[in-house]
């Protein structure tokens, strides 16, 4: 089941107007447990028993932490457990592959098959979300819950199961065990981050994914331009995609009166690599920082220790994203970039390139390029190989040696354009529908435009969410 | 934003406990019943806006992407005219056809009245049916409609070969947003995936006979082997119809025909069943009979005249590669089916009394027309006479 589907059209009322009939906590909870296997169900049935039984292991691992008794093994357990899983279903095709590969370039022609794996959908954010809980656990920053309704509930939250924002049990699992609140307020403004969404998703996403599939499935048999066009086209596939998603989760959520953490803030106004991933996919580099950054030494050591932790915890971010060299090469190239300008540009989250209507020449240009350096990585993101991505690269480089044909931009332009514009005008709102008018009849035009937008321009084409196969 | 450190643990209570206040759980019902009456105000909302695109395709239909307001406009001239609806049997002549003149510019001559042409390749019953539907709201409406049924539309095979259906543009022909925005929604339309495509089942009598892939072997071209061959014929008309989403599709043609103010003559699309019967076992054959039959018994539903010429039209009067069966028609069986239908637009009284008469008058002289062949003059078989469009 995808957000942007009928069938979550129906079982999102569905599961809401149960929810609230429920009045005890623990119906709620048992509920949204029910749904959420419901929902991930939906995609492979086979694969729940897997998110069952990594559930029940970390249940137990937060539990034995706690008991003071051989708290290390029962970290050691859940990082087996959560890594293993990621490492069996994710990581051992690949494994095998680069090793046969590997061995043919020596000229030994290694006999070892690949298992053909299938990845189970959201694998790689249900078990970040449970390790946060087992690391949270071990540092006594969390005392683990006993109820295990309630944790298997946080585990397959329905909203945040498949692709985030991975949410730290300190901030996500709290709420399963209280009374939730009714918030009108938080409700409409969650409607209404839910079409923003579905509108970033259907409109921008999916209508520019038929730019970027013919030619990045063919490089060789595009010219520069085309190439640059596709690459600009994916940086806004992408980002509608995903920062998608996560408004339609953060938005679904709210209805239930819980509290997911913002994931994007307009990633493509930064002005610099450190600020783009203060606002790109926010929920993992905070998770990196937390978890492997800072235990790594963080900003403590010296200058030349920090940066390889800087380059360290991207390359290891890049690994988590897919199992391809594409992936590896891609956090390598944000790890140096980051690890080589770590300034961070003096802009609060909320306002992005300063609070003028107008942004300055200076900041305009800069934002331009960092795009551009952001265009790049998504090259090595988007390839299907690095042949494929070095070719993409090297074709760029003849750009301006290469005459524009005419039209180039005709297909991104009415897409890319209006969003520019619309979220340069939103940036200091946590979304782009955040409504500046409260009376009822704007609401309901906002929303009857929207509607009516999704409509009409919706891609009707079925593209998977990207960060599924994550 | 976010905690780098905790100086207190964040302590869980051990189970989920307690009650949402009344308070909540009242605002979150009043919500949903205000979010439902918003919802239905903007399905209203939605409804007039689709009335106003409906009403002006021409201005306001482009801007519903995949919209296909030409064919709007195309049947907004139907208004007052005498239609012929099709797929691509209707709308090419054979390479080399002595008598060029396309099937309805043939029943335009039959019946000395211009007939309009509106036809789209690979159209069947459910796009028919919301044309059909859509010309019945025009004033004047349609003076009548003619529209095909082709057995082979039944089939597994005309799922994705060609590589489209048209299930969704029909509906948005009804509902321009309302079916698009199911479409944006991942609603399929019974629409199968390639690989459901390929793998979906043929069924001959109750009995699983191989898959579509399998069987059809799209990828053969036209001249495949002849074990292919046979396979072919056996997929396009020997299928078991009543697997077909498309039968449904058919019932709701015959109750839009029913319901239309004007004659709308159905008519069953010249097979080449001899071909076919050479080309399948008897017992699939027979199953191409009942597929047949389960048409002929939804076409008998209908309250204007029909015609049935599934089995009309010699196999020298096809024009299909004999590997790659399909429908479309040389000129003699285009004359053919012409005749028949200007037949059934008598029967139905759509042509004047001076018609008629002329009609009557014909049928007192000797006849001499029909005997020409493919080499001989076809002005001589059918004269070449009245406009058409």
């Amino acid at each position: 089941m995808t957000f942007d589907s009928v069938t979550f059209a129906l079982f999102l009322p569905l599961v809401y107007a149960l929810y609230w009939a429920l009045p005890s906590v623990r119906a709620q909870n048992l509920l949204l447990l029910v749904a959420s296997y419901v929902f991930y169900g939906a995609w492979d049935w086979r694969f729940l028993g897997l998110l069952f039984l990594a559930s029940c292991v970390d249940f137990a691992a937060g539990l034995g932490i706690a008991r003071g008794r051989y708290p290390r093994a029962w970290l050691a357990l859940t990082l087996v457990n959560n890594l293993g899983i990621l490492l069996v279903f994710k990581y051992l095709d690949w494994g095998i592959a680069s090793f046969v590969e590997l061995m043919a370039r020596f000229g030994v022609q290694a006999d070892v098959a690949t298992l053909g794996l299938v990845l189970p959908v959201g694998i790689s954010f249900y078990t970040f979300q449970t390790l946060s809980y087992g690391f949270d656990v071990y540092r006594k920053e969390l005392t683990p819950t006993r109820d295990f309704v309630a944790f298997l509930a946080f585990v397959a939250f329905f909203p945040q199961l498949v692709a985030g924002p991975i949410e730290r049990a300190t901030a996500l699992l709290p709420q399963f065990l209280r009374p939730r609140t009714f918030d009108r307020r938080m409700a409409i403004d969650g409607v209404f981050q839910m079409l923003y969404g579905l509108a970033l998703k259907v409109i921008v996403s999916d209508r520019l994914a038929a730019v970027v599939n013919p030619v990045y499935a063919a490089p060789e048999d595009h010219g520069p331009w085309a190439l640059l066009v596709a690459t600009w086209a994916f940086a806004f596939q992408i980002y509608g995609d995903f920062a998608g998603y996560s408004h339609v989760a953060i938005g679904a959520s709210r209805l239930f009166g819980f509290g997911l953490m913002r994931n994007f803030a307009y990633p493509y106004f930064s002005l610099s690599p450190a600020e783009f991933w203060d606002r790109w996919h926010i929920s993992l580099s905070t998770w990196f920082r937390d978890y492997l950054y800072i235990p790594l030494g963080g900003n403590r050591m010296g200058p030349i220790r920090k940066r390889f932790n800087v380059f360290f915890t991207f390359l290891v971010s890049g690994i988590w994203h897919g199992a391809n060299w594409t992936f590896v090469a891609w956090g390598a190239y944000w790890g140096a970039l980051v690890a080589l300008f770590p300034r961070r540009t003096p802009t609060l989250l909320e306002r992005p390139m300063g609070k003028g209507r107008v942004p300055r020449l200076s900041d305009a240009v800069l934002a331009f390029l960092m795009f551009q350096v952001a265009c790049i990585g998504w090259v090595f993101f988007r390839a299907e190989t690095l042949t494929d991505a070095v070719e993409v690269l090297s074709s760029l480089t003849h750009l301006f040696t290469t005459t524009m044909p005419p039209g180039t931009f005709d297909a991104i332009v009415p897409i890319l354009l209006p969003i520019v514009v619309w979220e340069w005008w939103h940036r200091h709102a946590p979304h782009g529908l955040t409504l500046r008018t409260t009376t009822p009849l704007g609401r309901f035009a906002t929303g009857l435009a929207v509607l009516l937008l999704i409509a009409a321009w919706g891609e009707v084409r079925t593209v998977p969410f990207i960060y599924f196969q994550f | 934003m976010h905690r780098e450190a905790h100086d207190e643990p964040v302590r869980l209570g051990t189970t989920a406990a307690g009650r949402t206040a009344k308070e909540d759980v009242r605002g979150a019902a009043i919500f949903g019943a205000q979010a439902l009456g918003v919802v239905s105000l903007l399905a209203v909302a939605i409804l007039l806006i689709e009335r106003l695109i409906l009403a002006y395709p021409a201005r306001l239909g482009p801007s519903v992407s995949g919209f296909p307001w030409e064919r709007i406009v195309e049947l907004e001239r139907t208004s007052g005219e005498l239609v012929f609806f099709g797929d691509s049997v209707v709308q090419t002549a054979a390479l080399g056809d002595a008598d060029a003149r396309l099937l309805p510019d043939m029943l335009a001559a039959e019946i000395d009245a211009p007939v309009l042409r509106v036809s789209q390749a690979a159209t069947s019953c459910d796009m028919h049916a919301a044309w059909l539907r859509y010309a019945a709201r025009l004033t004047p409406p349609p003076r009548a409609v003619i529209v095909p049924v082709n057995l082979r539309a039944f089939s597994p095979h005309w799922e994705r070969n060609p590589a489209w259906v048209f299930a969704d543009t029909a509906a948005m022909i009804d509902h321009p947003l309302y079916a698009r925005m199911l479409s944006v929604l991942e609603w399929d339309w019974g629409r199968p995936t390639d690989e459901g495509f390929a793998a979906s089942p043929v069924v001959v009598a109750g009995v699983e006979v191989g898959t579509v892939a399998a069987l059809d072997a799209i990828t053969a071209g036209y001249l495949p082997s002849d074990e292919v061959r046979r396979s072919r014929y056996l997929v396009r008309y020997a299928s078991d119809i009543e697997r077909s989403r498309r039968l449904s599709a058919f019932e709701d043609l015959v109750a839009a025909a029913n319901a239309a103010r004007f004659p709308v003559i159905l008519y069953l699309t010249p097979i080449d069943v001899d071909r076919v019967r050479e080309h399948v076992d008897a017992a699939s054959y027979a199953n191409v009979e009942a597929n047949l039959e389960r048409l002929r018994a939804i076409l008998r539903t209908s309250r204007w005249p029909t015609a049935d010429l599934s089995e009309a039209v010699a196999p020298a009067d096809f024009d299909h590669p004999l590997g790659d069966p399909h429908e479309h028609l040389k000129w003699r069986g285009r004359i053919l089916v012409a005749e028949a239908l200007a037949e059934a637009l008598g029967e139905a009284g759509v042509l004047g009394p001076e018609r008629a008469a002329a009609e009557l008058l014909e049928a007192d002289a000797p006849p001499d027309a029909g005997s020409a062949d493919d080499a001989g003059n076809p002005a001589d078989a059918s004269p070449l006479e009245a406009g058409t469009h």
